[in-house]
């Protein structure tokens, strides 16, 4: 048996633990894809951080795999169509060099959006949460601008995969900066501007809320390790986050 | 009206995530409405019941209507629950817990963790009930 489908397996499991598939399903794609190419006996081993897959083919060969995976994030289209890759793969069963293209096709057939769609959609989740916390329709406007200060951050910055902590912290100084001399000059104004409303809505665009919830959920279906590294590191970011806010309301006296 | 605004504001809020988190075009309104319909349905349940039940029951909703959406649009579930349960996630607290820790005040700690950690329990208890429904349904 050809060993490259154990490691196109691999990308494929890789790409959606990295994209925010759940580990239950990378474990059951790989599995799905390495038994459809006939192996008799497949064992996957995923953590937020590596799989590991041993399979065995019908000539008693064992093949075993490790993959480290050193970031995740969020990616729901691509997501999507790995697990339609996935799909396609298993019915159709394609030659490894056939498999390999159509994996990275995948990734550079990536569908585009104008640029103004991330900061839209930034916009409205922020001051979307801003208004439902209770901030008025000037609060919201304020939070739009602390939103597309974290976009043009998310696509200018490479800290982000170097150092998520720090990252983190940077932009929560930055926003919270920002937002210090909005509300300042607004006061100046004669506009009322809450910088406590402006700052939750756009916390809520980076607080790892849904990670904590994810990682919970985890533990309760049986997956301990991945659900207890989600909420280390979910806690680890919120206190990132909050740090930097502090450093900001201690340097200005918010 | 607070609540209309609530309502309005989870679907703008859900319909923004969605965006945010790269979610396919086509499931934008679906996830929009689905953070929309689980917040009037926390709203609904908060006449009856405490916050731990309303935040469970309204998580479970979430997570059934994602789970029924997602099988029509042929989508994982993962892309069409996680925008939207963003309404009932404990962003804010889990920033005011974590605060409040660095900054030494130990009652409001104490108040924002505990809040923080009966919802997530709560979420976490209403998405796990329906997975396991579908699980054990769909291996039968």
């Amino acid at each position: 048996m050809d060993r490259n489908i154990v490691s196109c397996a691999l990308d494929i499991g890789e790409r959606m633990l990295r994209t925010g598939g759940e580990v239950s399903r990378v474990e059951d794609t790989i599995q799905r894809i390495l038994t459809s190419y006939g192996y008799v006996s497949v064992d996957v081993f995923t953590i937020t951080s590596q799989i590991q897959v041993t399979a065995v083919d019908a000539d008693g060969q064992v093949e075993h795999q490790f993959r480290r995976v050193y970031q995740w994030g969020t990616d729901l289209d691509e997501l999507e169509r790995l697990n339609q890759l996935s799909r396609d793969i298993c019915a159709e069963k394609p030659e490894p060099e056939q498999l390999k293209k159509r994996i990275r096709e995948l990734r550079e057939n990536k569908p585009k959006q104008p640029g103004w769609v991330a900061y839209l959609g930034a916009v409205m989740a922020a001051s979307g949460f801003c208004v439902f916390f209770g901030g008025s329709a000037v609060d919201a406007l304020g939070t739009a601008v602390l939103a597309c200060a974290i976009t043009y951050m998310n696509h200018r910055s490479h800290t982000r995969s170097e150092n998520k902590l720090g990252y983190y912290f940077f932009y929560s100084v930055v926003t919270g900066i920002i937002g210090y001399v909005m509300s300042k000059e607004g006061i100046h104004s004669g506009i009322d501007l809450d910088l406590d409303k402006m700052l939750i809505g756009c916390i809520m665009l980076t607080i790892p809320g849904i990670s904590l919830t994810y990682a919970v959920r985890d533990m309760l279906l049986g997956e301990t390790i991945t659900g207890l590294l989600r909420f280390i590191d979910s806690l680890l970011i919120a206190a990132s986050i909050a740090f930097g806010y502090m450093l900001i309301s201690l340097l200005f006296g918010g | 009206m607070n609540n209309w605004i609530q309502i309005i504001s989870a679907f703008v809020g859900g319909f923004g995530f969605a965006i945010v988190f790269g979610s396919n075009k086509k499931h934008w309104l679906l996830i929009a409405v689905d953070a929309m319909l689980s917040w009037m349905v926390y709203l609904g349940c908060c006449t009856f019941t405490s916050s731990f039940f309303a935040n469970l029951l309204a998580a479970a909703f979430c997570s059934l209507y994602a789970h029924i959406a997602a099988r029509a649009v042929k989508a994982p579930t993962t892309c069409l629950l996680t925008p939207a349960t963003v309404p009932f996630i404990p962003g804010g607290s889990l920033y005011y817990t974590v605060y409040y820790a660095l900054s030494r005040n130990g009652e409001l700690f104490r108040k924002y963790a505990i809040a923080t950690g009966e919802t997530v329990f709560a979420v976490a208890i209403g998405f796990s009930l329906i997975y396991i429904c579908f699980w054990t349904y769909e291996r039968q």
